[in-house]
């Protein structure tokens, strides 16, 4: 039993992390330390708010509801996380099919997943909670104990969280008929968690004013010692860790730490005999999609059945996909109509002074303006992923597009459309809401339109290079393709620098919009014309080598 | 008419694959390509097909070279895959439509073929579901579907009757004898010998990377010397070369 349980997690955990066969290994090592330097600024951040918080804190003496806070928090982190992590891994992945027919029990592969999700846990860990327990621990001078505890805690953590996103999702999928369609209920969960998301960043923001006042600032750090014991009620063993951190030299401290690990044991005790029950009458019979089987009539067939050309009709293929694909339609198309939401928030809940804005852009400061907006684009653009996994999405099935009578360089360019009209309904719904909202003149409207346009066409080209450079073709889950895919968060960091350099350049040279305009335009009409022959002649060399 | 001379593959420039491959396979005969598993049926394949670049050598459907007119040598042949899992989110009829535009049938030709295709294959209350709600076999068939409907004269078959059931087994078998009867060509592998012995004018057997055989059954026969079934034949000469 033992050894099946560690076999299984060793293939599970394996099959996970393998972007490329063969030599790529050390690569892949590169990747993820590009990845942690991306993560680091966020690290960095968390860890000196954390120093500063201390030294506030414990002016009124309360410094120690730090790692209540942090550990409560990284506990609702790790189980909204969770809720996502749990459905793909224990439900909605292929590997089921060939773990179903073995002989093994439900406890075997729910616990070997379940420790494949703890470790994916870490890496979240390692962003949210590491760098606060680090830093309270210097600053609160913590001994070998307090280190020691501090492992157990960040080892362990995730064991509550993910128990209880599991104890949701077991039974919805054994006993509700609606989850059984795997591509409508991630639509469903997707949209419900987004929603979640909006809602919290509205309540922040309407939260964020009311305490700009320093008086109720006060009030409410005094009332946060009772707010602790309200927070980590909701994961009790929180508050045993918290606890146990803080006494660390004492022996409540390890009787805290104790009973916080032997509450994790009995959640995964619980989660296992759960699981046994309701796991494999779950997990059976989730099928991709519904099926009519009824006859095409003869109207909408004829309808249905026209010629159209080659690239318009693999271009459509790409739509189909894209959208059809519940993974995919969040991550590459939802979001480009979700950012600017999320820009607009702050507008709407009233933080911000809508006539000072409208005063500031329309007066000296509309070249900025157009520099930020284009930043923004760059930002939104290159976020979205179409182009950046546009053939890490074929996958497996990539070699279909080499035996079709469809030339490589078409293929990219359609990819690349692709992108560029997904990305191009985000711009005019955000620079039309933007327009109306802050009553821009039509003329600055259109000035950021066409330098919004050559920033989209830009990091359309730039994801396709990188996508095309290394791309993640061995995968087993829809996620592994556009989520765990680098090449997205390169071209992030590509759009990010652009933006950040465009919007300084703005700024420093105090241009106007018609300059800024003229600027951007004719700068990115020469790097997008650059980057069009290099996709053309280098791109298309790199498409053809990739083999299988 | 496929032309494969002096064709050579190798992975990582290692393992041999495919080792001095000469081949021709006529117009107008099914050609069985036959060889146990990893002896290079499927990188040939591959190679005729452009999947994959071969090392050395050339390659030529209707006398035209895969690696010098990519484009044009694959108009001219029509392939079935070994997976069918392919394009499972499109529906049926989205999926031969898109084949059809690439390879520009007209909205005639496409709409008389789709038609008389479904009903053969009694694919016709399917055609509106997207193919991931498709039984491996239905898979299979919307598949060799998406080839017939471009009408090429040239078919290239990777394994095509593994998941058929009888009845489209069979039709697929008759569709392959009519098609080589107006001087087109059928290339496929298989496993499964009787197969072969039904169907086949002329057959290869390849092991590892070698074509240790080219020929009609009758020849086959004759060098075995006797009446033995294609089986045994087969058996000893994959054996010799181990």
């Amino acid at each position: 039993m033992k050894n099946n349980l560690f076999l299984l997690t060793k293939v599970l955990v394996r099959g996970g992390n393998s972007i490329g066969k063969n030599g790529k290994k050390n690569r892949n090592w590169v990747l993820w330390l590009i990845l942690g330097i991306a993560f680091l600024p966020m690290i960095g951040q968390l860890a000196a708010f954390t120093a500063l918080g201390y030294d506030v804190l414990k002016n009124i003496e309360i410094q120690t509801v730090i790692p209540a806070i942090i550990i409560a928090l990284s506990s609702f982190v790790v189980f909204f996380f969770g809720i996502f992590y749990v459905l793909n891994t224990f439900y909605f992945t292929q590997d089921i099919e060939s773990l179903l027919p073995l002989p093994l029990r439900p406890f075997e592969i729910l616990g070997a997943k379940f420790i494949v999700v703890t470790i994916y846990e870490y890496l979240t860990e390692i962003v949210v909670l590491l760098p606060v327990l680090v830093v309270y621990g210097i600053k609160s001078g913590g001994g070998v104990l307090y280190y020691l505890y501090s492992a157990v805690i960040f080892l362990i953590m995730p064991v509550i969280p993910l128990v209880i996103s599991s104890l949701i999702i077991m039974p919805l999928m054994r006993f509700t008929g609606f989850v059984k369609n795997k591509d409508r209920f991630k639509y469903f969960v997707s949209i419900f968690a987004l929603g979640i998301g909006l809602g919290v960043n509205a309540v922040v923001q309407k939260y964020a004013k009311g305490n700009i006042d320093p008086e109720t600032i006060q009030t409410k750090l005094e009332g946060l010692d009772k707010n602790v014991d309200m927070v980590t009620t909701y994961f009790p063993s929180a508050k045993f860790a918290a606890l146990g951190l803080i006494n660390n030299n004492s022996l409540n401290g390890v009787l805290n730490i104790f009973l916080f690990i032997l509450i994790s044991c009995g959640a995964a005790a619980l989660f296992l005999f759960v699981g046994q029950l309701l796991y494999f009458k779950g997990v059976m019979g989730i099928s991709d999609a519904t099926a009519s089987r009824k006859k095409i009539s003869g109207d909408e067939f004829n309808r249905k059945v026209v010629h159209s050309s080659a690239i318009k009709t693999y271009l459509l293929k790409e739509f189909k996909i894209l959208i059809r694909t519940p993974i995919y339609f969040i991550n590459c198309i939802l979001m480009n109509f979700i950012w600017p939401v999320f820009m607009l928030i702050p507008l709407f809940s009233g933080n911000a002074d809508i006539g000072k804005i409208r005063e500031f852009i329309n007066g000296n400061f509309s070249g900025l303006f157009i520099g930020i907006g284009f930043g923004f684009i760059m930002f939104l653009t290159s976020t979205n992923g179409i182009t950046a996994t546009s053939i890490s999405r074929e996958g497996k099935n990539l070699y279909i597009n080499r035996y079709i009578p469809f030339g490589y360089k078409d293929q990219i360019i359609a990819k690349v459309l692709s992108g560029i009209i997904i990305g191009l309904f985000g711009i005019i719904i955000m620079i039309i809401v933007v327009g109306a909202i802050l009553g821009i003149g039509i003329e600055n409207l259109i000035y950021l339109f066409v330098v919004g346009l050559l920033g989209l066409i830009f990091s359309s080209f730039t994801g396709i290079m990188f996508d095309l450079l290394n791309p993640k073709l061995d995968w087993d889950n829809e996620q592994k393709a556009v989520k765990q895919n680098l090449n997205l968060i390169f071209n992030m960091l590509v759009g990010i620098v652009v933006a950040v350099v465009s919007v300084l350049f703005v700024f420093l040279l105090g241009l106007t919009a018609l300059q800024a305009f003229i600027v951007l335009s004719v700068v990115f009409v020469i790097i997008d014309v650059l980057l069009y022959v290099l996709v053309s002649k280098v791109g298309v060399n790199l498409y053809k080598k990739i083999e299988q | 008419m496929i032309e494969l001379i002096n064709v050579n593959k190798s992975y990582n420039g290692k393992v041999k694959a495919v080792d001095n491959l000469n081949l021709k396979i006529n117009d107008g005969e099914v050609f069985g390509f036959l060889g146990p598993n990893g002896a290079g049926k499927t990188t040939t394949i591959k190679m005729i097909t452009g999947i994959l670049n071969s090392d050395t050598g050339s390659i030529k459907i209707n006398g035209i070279d895969i690696s010098e007119k990519p484009i044009e040598a694959k108009r001219q042949f029509g392939f079935v895959p070994d997976d069918p899992n392919i394009f499972l989110r499109l529906k049926g009829l989205e999926y031969l439509n898109f084949m059809a535009d690439l390879y520009k049938v007209s909205t005639e030709d496409r709409k008389k073929r789709i038609s008389a295709l479904s009903e053969r294959f009694e694919m016709e209350n399917a055609l509106g579901d997207q193919i991931q709600s498709y039984s491996h076999g239905m898979r299979q068939k919307i598949v060799i579907m998406g080839v017939l409907v471009h009408n090429p004269s040239v078919w290239i078959l990777d394994e095509p009757l593994t998941g058929l059931d009888p009845k489209s087994s069979f039709t697929l078998k008759e569709m392959m004898r009519e098609h080589v009867e107006n001087r087109n060509t059928v290339f496929f592998s298989t496993h499964v010998l009787e197969v072969a012995e039904k169907i086949c004018d002329r057959v290869a057997v390849i092991n590892k990377g070698k074509i240790l055989f080219c020929g009609t059954l009758d020849q086959m026969k004759i060098h075995f010397k006797g009446e033995e079934s294609l089986e045994k034949m087969f058996l000893e000469m994959t054996d010799n070369e181990k």
